[in-house]
């Protein structure tokens, strides 16, 4: 006899199932592509993830993203006409990113803001730039994020980090006189690896010495084996400070470690130490003595637009903007918005054309990209943060000279002169 | 039926499974290209990588009964070799910058490339298998899952070949459609294949009975290691595809948010079966990309006050455990698809459809019978 079984193919009801779950697909693909065809708004789409490993850095830019397009469309829109914006959630995943992307093109998307990380962002980037469309990611700041890689209509708003890792360079050099450094590198992922090897050539480069570099790996959990190895290196060499390349949750064990081993020096870091995580974990006792380079400030005076902008979130939001990252959101909506206006058309390469050639100056500060055959290589001041007993205090702005190029770009530029 | 049919299904057993399932995929493939759209196109591609690398994962996993996890590694080996095969020499030196002399001036057509990239990734599979391949239920599934990690591990720092954590960028894209349904279908007929060989049901008695398997002289270790190199095979496959696909990744894309959609998948539609992991992918594909449509549909609406994340993921882990609740074994528990089971549908032709077979004691005694006759 035939067991029954609700779940057996040969059984109707899962084959209706199925072929209801299709069409309610064809519906919703079908419909998508003809919702906004007459549309009179400029229609920006997003594919930022709002679930995975990429919501934390992807969030807060979204939230930014939404308050700029109300705060453009209270004054009238562009160019006559008002911005609609979408965004689509990436789930972390590379392919729906790219997928994401694709859709929101079809439906007539005309400006694409993709995820803050080259992996996610890429794919967002690759479909905005085989549209022929501008695509800019809220804060990627791999040195890869730009037109040689993606496109000659792709750009990060995000320093690279030649830049990060310059800036802190020339900060602790230059401002404070640490001739010497200690270098831990977490070897998990391309920002915090990418991020030392910068810190340390420019740091070279302007006379500095780097004692030596250890390597860390997130999610060990367990910073005793380079606590040993950091005591007794530093009892041969003595460092005037620390460069700490890591993020959110083992960079705050890493500097509790150092910290309770009776190890004082100065800490500086990059961006992804502008996270409210690390100054719960730190701090009063030892959320002390850390420098850091990010991408501005969130409070009123640090830039030009600031407080319109935290008027408007205190109405939107319940808490305060506490990281710089929602001002990247914020900034992509109102650099499109005036490229866009400049240009007078939201035409792909017209505005890419704008970005190349004119300044912004926003809540991250003034910036500048390099040409297409450059790179798009952005040029933007860094905001220097200082962490005291588990407060900030915003230092100012700086701009770090000649910083040093990455390799593929400086392969890729020979490349362009001997041809 | 038809006195020729009957004679065909007789000759070529299965012939009809394999069958309807290529012409199932061909037709999603078909229609996906006449639509023109690019955002099906892409969730189609998706769909065809994926089938591969479950149709891999079911000739091993689902004939050994071998919970398997370092399968995405090997996807990720195909991956990086591919890339290092097909990759033009001047784009290497912007995106591999590190590479071996020796291997920087290598660049072959897509289809050798991607092949060649593929068997390396058999043979990284026949090396570690021979030792692993001894091991049996929860020591083998802790020594893969050990490998997995060895894997990602590898590939996160070889910088020379892969470019460390950092992306590997700059690959040419060469997958579409036509090419990643094609393979999907070549590995349907080699997954039906292998299960009906003689290697597949000597390791499907073992994957039954494990020990009156070897007592009839099975060398459980040797078959269990064809499928292993087999399976990284159409791992390094679907690799290749992926990589010239999404055209630029890095060894996160091959870790556990993979390993656990396509562990879904063909636990879902049903390991024992090369069917359930064909339908097993469409329908967890189906599924997701429909959620996925309802989520931002309610989200653009703006239906609830907050923005709704993470539906779909929520949904499909829901769908695992339901599954394992309600039918462990899948939805395509033992039967395949095919003639037999289809003329089950019509309730006239019905009565003479065989009955599902529920344990299948068969294959051990089926086995033996082979084992004798050579």
């Amino acid at each position: 006899m035939m067991r029954e079984n609700i779940f057996d193919w040969t059984n109707g009801r899962t084959f209706i199932a199925g072929a209801a779950a299709a069409i309610l697909l064809a519906a919703g693909l079908g419909g998508a592509g003809t919702a906004n065809a007459a549309s009179h708004e400029i229609f920006i789409g997003g594919a930022l993830s709002l679930t995975g490993i990429q919501a934390p850095l992807d969030e807060p830019g979204l939230r930014g993203a939404r308050l700029a397009v109300q705060a453009i469309n209270a004054r009238g829109g562009v160019l006559g006409r008002n911005l609609k914006f979408i965004n689509l959630d990436g789930k972390s995943d590379p392919v729906t990113v790219g997928n994401n992307a694709a859709q929101l093109i079809a439906e007539g998307a005309e400006l694409i803001i993709a995820p803050c990380d080259f992996d996610f962002g890429g794919p967002a980037s690759r479909e905005a730039q085989k549209a022929g469309l501008v695509g800019i990611s809220t804060c990627a700041s791999s040195p890869l994020y730009g037109s040689v890689a993606l496109g000659d209509m792709q750009f990060t708003l995000a320093m690279w980090n030649t830049q990060m890792g310059g800036a802190a360079a020339e900060y602790a050099f230059n401002e404070r006189g640490w001739k010497t450094a200690y270098v831990v590198t977490d070897t998990f992922i391309d920002y915090t690896t990418s991020l030392s090897e910068f810190f340390i050539k420019h740091f070279e480069n302007i006379g500095g010495k780097v004692i030596f570099e250890d390597k860390y790996t997130q999610g060990a959990g367990d910073f005793s084996a380079q606590l040993a190895r950091m005591q007794r290196k530093l009892a041969e060499e003595p460092a005037d400070v620390f460069f700490i390349s890591s993020y959110m949750p083992d960079l705050g064990m890493i500097i509790r470690t150092i910290r309770l081993a009776g190890i004082d020096l100065p800490v500086v870091g990059g961006d992804s130490y502008d996270d409210t995580g690390l100054f719960d974990a730190l701090g009063e006792k030892f959320g002390d003595d850390i420098y850091f380079a990010t991408h501005g400030y969130m409070a009123p005076g640090s830039a030009p637009g600031m407080e319109e902008f935290l008027a408007l979130h205190e109405q939107v939001y319940p808490d305060e903007p506490l990281t710089s990252f929602v001002a990247t959101g914020w900034d992509v909506v109102q650099i499109m918005a005036q490229a866009v206006e400049i240009a007078g058309t939201t035409d792909g390469a017209a505005v890419a054309k704008v970005m190349e050639d004119n300044v912004f100056n926003f809540l991250t500060g003034s910036m500048d990209w390099s040409s297409a055959e450059t790179g798009h290589e952005p040029d933007k001041s860094v905001a220097l943060i200082e962490l005291q007993d588990g407060k900030t205090t915003f230092l100012g702005w700086t701009r770090p000279t000649d910083v040093p190029k990455p390799d593929y770009l400086i392969k890729y530029l020979e490349r362009q002169e001997s041809d | 039926m038809s006195m020729s049919l009957r004679l065909l299904r007789d000759r070529i057993p299965g012939a009809s499974t394999v069958l309807m399932l290529v012409v199932m995929l061909l037709l999603i493939a078909a229609v996906t290209e006449a639509l023109g759209s690019t955002v099906l196109s892409r969730f189609a591609i998706r769909m065809f990588i994926d089938m591969t690398l479950v149709l891999g994962l079911q000739m091993f996993m689902g004939n050994s009964n071998i919970l398997w996890f370092p399968h995405v590694g090997f996807m990720g080996i195909g991956a990086y070799a591919s890339v290092i095969f097909s990759m033009s020499p001047l784009q290497k030196i912007l995106s591999l910058p590190e590479l071996y002399p020796f291997l920087a001036d290598v660049n072959l057509p897509f289809l050798p490339a991607l092949l060649a990239g593929a068997l390396v990734a058999a043979a990284v599979a026949a090396v570690i298998g021979l030792p692993l391949m001894r091991l049996s239920d929860f020591p083998a599934v802790i020594a893969g899952f050990a490998m997995l990690i060895v894997i990602h591990a590898v590939l996160t720092h070889w910088e020379a070949l892969t470019n460390g954590p950092q992306t590997l960028f700059g690959v040419e894209r060469r997958t579409y459609v036509m090419n990643s349904a094609i393979w999907a279908c070549v590995f349907v007929a080699v997954a039906y294949w292998f299960k009906e060989s003689k290697s597949g049901l000597q390791l499907r008695a073992s994957r039954d009975d494990l020990v009156s398997t070897s007592s009839i002289g099975v060398n459980i270790v040797a078959v269990r290691w064809f499928a292993l190199v087999l399976s990284a095979f159409a791992a390094g496959i679907a690799g290749g595809l992926f990589a010239h696909f999404i055209t630029s990744f890095s060894p996160k894309a091959f870790f556990l948010r993979e390993t656990f959609i396509i562990l879904a998948m063909l636990v879902i539609g049903g390991p024992a079966t090369v069917t359930g992991a064909v339908l097993g992918t469409v329908i967890v594909t189906i599924v997701y990309q429909t959620l996925r449509w309802v989520e931002n549909t309610l989200n653009i609406e703006q239906v609830f006050a907050q923005p709704i994340a993470g539906l779909t993921d929520i949904t499909l882990a829901v769908m695992l455990i339901g599954m394992l609740i309600l039918r462990p074994a899948g939805i395509f528990e033992r039967r395949e698809i095919g003639w037999q089971a289809l003329r089950a549908l019509w309730p006239w032709t019905g009565a003479d459809a065989a009955p599902e077979p529920a344990a299948d004691p068969q294959v051990v005694r089926k086995a033996a019978e082979t084992k004798q006759r050579r």
